[in-house]
């Protein structure tokens, strides 16, 4: 059997090797536990920072000074947006939208003469239900992204390459989407998503063609700083409930 | 078992305490804090090394946490999540104020200077053999750390994290953690061994 390589010696060294077939080689190689020796030595090398003692009352210090600062628990629009009351109120506005789209629909079969005159006059909830569809499948690659750089590593360079190119093709997008007036985009938590989308495409798109280690890790944490991919997940959903209903209410007319 | 137990109870106290925050109740917030501070600044100084930056970090990690509680899922545990949100200050700190570049190690702490003492359970009689040229050259290895690699390191040889729970605070797939701490541990082994091959 090869050597444990040293990813494994640092695994085991500390104690998160969980492989049986190592661990018994490592038993009974002699060469293999002269390094885990050498390994161990150097990193108890690495000091460990004694922390001052903090006193017994260091807790009730940080309320203290904390307390004041708490400003009174208002619900944030993220979190109002997922109550059961404003859901409601949405379902209801998707559906006025779907009512109006299916009637500008009918309109067209029930008066033929008016709309020879304008072929290409698309109603307001037509063009918001067309908006609302395309926009979840922006949302759905640009979560694919969002993973992705997550997940990515500096080592995986022509990858990145590729993830700069989609970021570039989706902020082109997201532009589009955020100014195109409808009803689904004016929306304050789809607004707000979509802004910091962008910033976040942006950085994305003109990181150095060289992405080193530090630049990936800094658009991860700015991702996660916003909780940006759970915020895009929340949005998504809600427009493919909007959009499934929008469908089914149209199915059913036609 | 016991451990167990104890765990469960904490974590039903503190979604509790969550739920009544969110509902209103400000003071709950004080049974997070009193759960949490004192961990939190264990961590926050071993990345700081400094007393007045360690207890920035725990007020603003608090603050934070406490405004943004509505985004608390509940899918991981508070201290997951808070602990998540005081690494995040961490790297802020270090970027901020790049203290990665001035970490030294001394005897005789200085929260002034970014100077850290040695624990003294590390090899008594061994401790008082750290030349200053070895601090130094322990400093330098640090200093080669990105602050990513410092944290997950940190997580991992002093707080004693396993990869897992590592990669739970840092919001990465396992691997990603795992590698990251291989990045350290490589960088760090290659400037330390020649220390342990002239001891």
């Amino acid at each position: 059997m090869n050597h444990l390589n040293e990813e494994e010696m640092i695994l085991k060294h500390y104690n998160e090797l969980n492989d049986a077939a190592l661990e018994a080689h490592l038993a009974d190689c002699t060469e293999c536990r002269a390094e885990l020796q050498r390994l161990s030595a150097a990193l108890a090398r690495v000091p460990q920072v004694k922390v001052p003692a903090l006193p017994d009352s260091y807790e009730s210090k940080v309320w203290a000074n904390l307390r004041d600062q708490l400003p009174a628990k208002r619900q944030g629009w993220f979190a109002d947006m997922l109550r059961p009351q404003k859901w409601v109120v949405a379902g209801a506005m998707a559906l006025l939208l779907v009512a109006a789209f299916v009637f500008g629909r009918m309109s067209k079969v029930i008066k033929p003469g008016v709309n020879d005159q304008a072929p290409n006059v698309i109603s307001d909830a037509g063009r918001d239900h067309i908006v609302s569809v395309s926009l979840d499948h922006h949302l759905e690659r640009t979560q694919i992204l969002l993973v992705e750089v997550l997940t990515a590593e500096s080592k995986d360079k022509g990858d990145f390459a590729d993830k700069q190119e989609q970021a570039r093709d989706l902020l082109d997008s997201n532009r589009l989407y955020r100014s195109s007036g409808t009803k689904t985009a004016k929306d304050p938590a789809v607004q707000h998503t979509l802004d910091e989308l962008e910033r976040v495409l942006v950085e994305i798109a003109n990181s150095p063609q060289n992405v080193s280690q530090d630049d990936i890790d800094r658009l991860q944490r700015s991702i996660e700083k916003q909780g940006l991919l759970f915020k895009v997940r929340v949005i998504d959903s809600k427009l493919k409930e909007q959009n499934k209903q929008a469908t089914k209410t149209n199915g059913n007319a036609i | 078992m016991a451990n167990s137990g104890l765990n469960e109870r904490m974590e039903e106290m503190e979604a509790a305490a969550v739920a009544q925050v969110l509902a209103g109740d400000r003071d709950a917030f004080r049974v997070l804090v009193d759960a949490h501070s004192r961990s939190i600044f264990n961590l926050a100084y071993r990345m700081t090394g400094n007393q007045q930056d360690a207890d920035e970090v725990v007020q603003e990690t608090f603050l934070r946490a406490y405004k943004n509680l509505d985004r608390f899922e509940g899918k991981s545990k508070f201290s997951t999540w808070v602990y998540r949100i005081a690494v995040n200050r961490c790297l802020d700190m270090l970027e901020k104020k790049k203290i990665n570049g001035d970490y030294t190690i001394s005897d005789d702490p200085d929260p002034e200077e970014n100077t850290v003492q040695v624990a003294s359970t590390d090899a008594g009689p061994e401790r008082q053999l750290l030349s200053r040229e070895t601090n130094e050259k322990i400093a330098t290895a640090m200093k080669l750390l990105t602050p990513t690699e410092r944290i997950a390191f940190t997580l991992r040889h002093m707080e004693g994290q396993s990869i897992e729970e590592i990669s739970k605070t840092l919001k990465v797939k396992e691997n990603a953690a795992k590698n990251t701490i291989f990045r350290a541990v490589k960088k760090l082994r290659y400037n330390l061994e020649p220390l342990v091959a002239t001891r």
